[in-house]
């Protein structure tokens, strides 16, 4: 089994939180975006009197920092692009993986059209890592700061994810005359009241026309040939951590014991 | 006989503009020849439905091809305006994930510059070259 999480810090000194996750869970790998902690204090939470220990593989950029508890020359470099870095995942047991982990311009900074070419540019980026280590166990994981539904996750030029396994495993489409893959994202059937765990990632109460309210910006994809090896029910939102609640009393993510963002975690029985 | 009238007025001279996509080519350039070949330079070229984006990417072809993307710019039709992405937050004066708009080629100039030769830029290359020799 190998268990991955994502988490938007929100700049917040939260290691001690992500220490205990870390362990509870048994992450074998750690994706943590807008992380401000120096990385001597984040090693020692996660360390200091654990058995499971993490180490952080070599790494030029700063926008995301990936840990491992898996051994060091596990996590191999394959690119690294601002707010995209792409990752070999080369576990001692079971097959290879390619992780992209994204952290992508927030609303604030891009429109819809920019941050569409964003998501573009990451379905290339992708593309090109594959075509390098030569498979499609791909595993997108991170903040996009956009919703499951919006253009540049779903259209075929961007992620081309879709909503069903049974999509997915279609394998993919030809759209002006060019066969794109899919992706399966099973965030989109986490919204809302009668999904499993809360009904988002991140809330947002704005005066605009148009507010979701709950949205999920953090999210998974996976390329078909990883979901012999995902149940859906092996993803989850975290909403707490031992005894700290992540929500506040009224169900909202509380900024104060964490972060505006809930983690996500996954598990693949790779090794199997 | 009859004479054809001039109706494009003087020809400007040619200016000695260089192009974005010629000066990030002469520095990826550069790159490989002040490391040795250790680390490669490289521009990698999109275009979309109205603008062209070059990308400055350092590859390292002792690990396996790593590639490492500093920064990106984006014209129109003509060279000038150009917009630059510090991908990795490198210029202080630059907000996170904002283009830098630059007017002409001093001011392209000015910003590559600042960009490559940024504490944030060098220390990746001072790492890149110390995982060369592992």
């Amino acid at each position: 089994m190998l268990t991955i999480l994502f988490w938007n810090l929100n700049g917040r000194h939260l290691h001690p939180l992500v220490a205990q996750l870390a362990q509870k869970e048994a992450i074998d790998i750690l994706v943590l975006a807008e992380c401000k902690v120096a990385y001597p204090d984040l090693l020692n939470a996660l360390n200091a009197g654990n058995f499971r220990k993490y180490v952080m593989p070599f790494s030029p950029t700063r926008r995301l920092q990936i840990l491992t508890s898996l051994p060091f020359k596990s996590l191999r470099p394959i690119h690294d692009a601002g707010s995209i870095s792409v990752r070999r995942i080369v576990p001692p047991l079971g097959d290879e993986l390619l992780l992209v982990a994204v952290h992508l311009p927030s609303k604030t900074f891009q429109d819809s059209p920019e941050q569409t070419f964003g998501l573009v540019r990451l379905a290339g980026i992708i593309e090109e890592a594959e075509e390098k280590v030569q498979h499609n166990r791909t595993l997108v994981i991170g903040d996009l700061n956009l919703n499951p539904f919006e253009r540049g996750v779903v259209s075929a030029d961007g992620l081309h994810g879709v909503m069903t396994r049974h999509i997915a495993l279609g394998g993919s489409r030809v759209v002006d005359g060019v066969r794109r893959k899919f992706l399966y994202n099973p965030m989109w059937s986490r919204f809302g009241d009668n999904s499993i765990g809360p009904p988002g990632t991140y809330y947002y109460r704005g005066t605009t026309q148009t507010v979701y309210f709950w949205n999920i910006f953090d999210q998974v994809l996976l390329r078909p040939d990883l979901l012999p090896f995902f149940r859906d029910e092996d993803l989850k939102i975290i909403t707490k951590i031992e005894d700290v609640s992540l929500l506040s009393s009224s169900g909202l993510p509380d900024k104060s014991a964490g972060s505006d963002h809930l983690p996500i975690l996954i598990r693949l029985s790779l090794n199997r | 006989m009859s004479t054809t009238d001039n109706l494009w007025g003087e020809i400007p001279s040619q200016q000695e503009v260089r192009a974005p996509i010629v000066i990030l080519r002469e520095q990826a350039s550069k790159l490989g020849e002040l490391t040795n070949m250790s680390l490669v330079g490289n521009v990698q070229i999109t275009r979309d439905y109205a603008s062209i984006s070059m990308i400055l990417r350092i590859i390292v072809p002792s690990l396996d091809n790593y590639e490492y993307d500093v920064l990106k710019a984006t014209h129109e039709a003509l060279s000038y305006p150009v917009k630059v992405y510090d991908f990795n937050d490198t210029l202080a004066t630059a907000k996170s994930w904002e283009p830098i708009k630059c007017e002409n080629e001093v001011e392209f100039i000015k910003v590559v510059k600042g960009i490559l030769t940024s504490e944030t830029t060098h220390k990746v290359i001072a790492s890149l070259l110390a995982q060369t020799k592992i």
